[in-house]
């Protein structure tokens, strides 16, 4: 089934056109959702909500680009509202500490696996944590995130930044447990 | 720094693109709360709607009730009507009196006698009504044509309230909730209509393909339509003008037949037989040939939002109206029950709790076109009995998108019911 009919058959309300599009991009965006929660069943409940909304507008999508960064998008927008609404529950962590230490080799990255990553990045403050996701693999500038968070931009800089040597410190250690 | 930029390079390389296995078993609940959410959205317009409707007619109600008696404005002094009334040998009789003061009114403003004809002696409204419209004017070089809803308003006042209460009720006040047709100004009212009545679902069943036409004329062969039924509540908005607006929430059942046959029908009989002490000692197997006959009634039952805008005209009396509803029916729910035959022309059950099922009818089935004629009856004062045969398309199929068969339904009935003011 093409883009294209899977999209028109979601339209007409086919189940298995559904259940199609769930199957072909849930995991990746599960994913995605992994990286922004604080835990799984956060992420599934993100994932949920972000699929209503992606069925919800389906039919706003103008086969203009990517259908999968289309998708992204509503994901990402999906968590950020989920952040913004519960800012008034949000974790109240103090910061990690975190130490100026020594190079660590970014090749040594290569040998983790991607779910020891999700666990490092979900053991950041939210702050931190939104901040790095967008800047770092999603790709948006800080003036972007500015706009999306509603905060500053040296404010997102610095939290990167914070964010980034958190991470870091966190992987020396991990590092040195396999080492 | 390179090793920074390195370091996340290698963080985007390694997560951006992650896929993890999809979780299936999250979209039944995205399909739930998709459904549930739909659902408050059709509760939410509803409850809007009652809101608006009630909201209008009690606003309009009571601008009503705060509002003086339109004044009169005289076209003559009070006093010189009030000299020639008690001048007049014949005051003492309202039609008299009324006819009097009218042709006064006009001798007064230089207008032309009216041409009163025989009818315009009879029934006071209706020789008001009548006189009036007949008459032509000649002034200043213009010819004015004075409409029936300007009567009132050009008589004195001192004859309007010279008339007998009963008239001035008809003439100028809402009888029983009705508003005068006549009166130039908008009025409304807000009514309770509850209603049951006989209903009818007539299916069309087409095959989504042309392979499918034996399929689907199988199954018109084993269905046929019986006789359901109707019964809603609806909040009606009726306006001096004729116009009205309904809203309400309904409940209907459309019901059909299930006939299936069939012949040699091969039935595997096995006995087994036991002695006293419970071993077995033999098994007789016998195969009976026969007839196989399934007869069921099918239940589709609905719950609906209908939306109904119509006109209405009133008898001069008020007792009879007739009217003609147009509108719109929103699905809120769908729940069929009973038997069809499935693709392989085995029957089947259309309940999931059954064992051999086979689920063909979407949940929600959009909207339908409607039309109604109406016919009411008032039999004692603020209550109304009406009548209104109705006949409703439904849009959408109410089969799935995935089933071989289309089936459309038009639905014919005869809403009977009462209506009460509020």
């Amino acid at each position: 089934m093409t883009e294209r009919e899977l999209i028109e058959g979601c339209l007409r309300g086919e189940r298995a056109a559904q259940e199609e599009l769930f199957r072909r991009y849930s995991g990746k965006m599960l994913a995605v959702c992994r990286r922004y929660a604080r835990h799984e069943m956060e992420a599934e409940d993100l994932l949920q909500e972000a699929f209503i909304r992606v069925f919800d507008r389906l039919s706003q999508f103008k086969h203009q680009g990517s259908f999968e960064g289309w998708i992204r998008r509503i994901v990402v927008h999906t968590v950020l509202k989920h952040f913004r609404k519960a800012s008034t529950q949000r974790e109240q962590i103090g910061l990690p500490e975190f130490v100026e230490g020594e190079y660590i080799d970014p090749s040594a990255l290569q040998h983790l696996q991607e779910e020891e990553l999700l666990k490092l990045i979900a053991a950041l403050p939210d702050g931190y944590r939104l901040v790095f996701n967008l800047y770092a693999i999603e790709g948006y500038s800080h003036k972007e995130i500015a706009q999306l968070l509603g905060i500053g931009e040296s404010t997102s800089r610095s939290q990167f930044l914070k964010a980034r040597k958190t991470l870091q410190a966190q992987l020396r250690k991990l590092l040195s447990i396999f080492v | 720094m390179p090793s920074d930029e390195r370091f996340e390079q290698i963080l985007r390389d390694k997560l951006y693109d992650y896929e993890l296995p999809p979780p299936m078993h999250l979209l039944h609940g995205v399909v739930q709360k998709r459904r549930r959410r739909k659902l408050a959205i059709w509760v939410l317009t509803l409850s809007a709607s009652f809101l608006l409707i009630g909201g209008m007619g009690w606003w309009m109600r009571q601008s009503q009730a705060t509002k003086p008696p339109r004044q009169l404005k005289p076209m003559m002094p009070q006093a010189d009507v009030a000299a020639s009334v008690s001048n007049d040998p014949v005051a003492q009789r309202p039609a008299e009196f009324v006819r009097g003061a009218v042709a006064a009114s006009e001798n007064q403003a230089g207008l032309q006698e009216a041409k009163l004809s025989e009818r315009a002696l009879n029934p006071l409204p209706r020789y008001l009504h009548h006189a009036v419209r007949t008459q032509h004017a000649d002034q200043g070089g213009l010819v004015k044509r004075r409409s029936r809803e300007n009567t009132l308003t050009q008589l004195p006042i001192a004859a309007l309230s010279s008339m007998p209460n009963t008239l001035r009720h008809r003439q100028l006040a809402m009888h029983n909730g009705c508003p005068s047709q006549f009166d130039k100004k908008w009025h409304s009212a807000l009514f309770a209509e509850a209603y049951t009545g006989p209903w009818m679902g007539l299916s069309q069943i087409r095959g989504r393909r042309p392979q499918f036409a034996f399929y689907a004329q199988a199954r018109r062969e084993t269905e046929s339509p019986r006789l359901g039924y109707t019964a809603g509540l609806r909040l009606a908005l009726l306006t001096s003008k004729g116009w009205s607006a309904r809203v309400g929430i309904e409940w209907s059942s459309l019901h059909e037949r299930f006939y299936y046959e069939q012949e040699n029908e091969e039935r595997l009989i096995i006995i087994t037989r036991y002695d006293e002490w419970g071993n077995v000692i033999g098994v007789d197997t016998t195969i009976e040939v026969g007839t196989l006959i399934r007869h069921t009634t099918n239940y589709i039952r609905m719950a609906n939002l209908p939306l109904q805008i119509g006109w209405t005209y009133r008898s001069d009396n008020r007792r009879w109206t007739w009217g003609g509803q147009i509108g719109v029916v929103g699905n809120l729910g769908l729940w069929a029950k009973g038997d069809l035959l499935s693709p392989e022309l085995e029957p089947v059950s259309l309940m999931e709790a059954d064992a051999q099922y086979y689920t063909i009818f979407k949940p929600r089935v959009g909207w339908a076109a409607s039309l109604g004629l109406s016919c009411s009856w008032m039999p004692i004062d603020g209550l109304r009995l009406f009548v209104q045969p109705t006949v409703r398309r439904w849009r959408t199929s109410f089969t799935n998108d995935n089933y071989p068969l289309r089936q459309h339904y038009t639905e014919v009935g005869v809403q009977m019911g009462v209506r009460w003011q509020l």
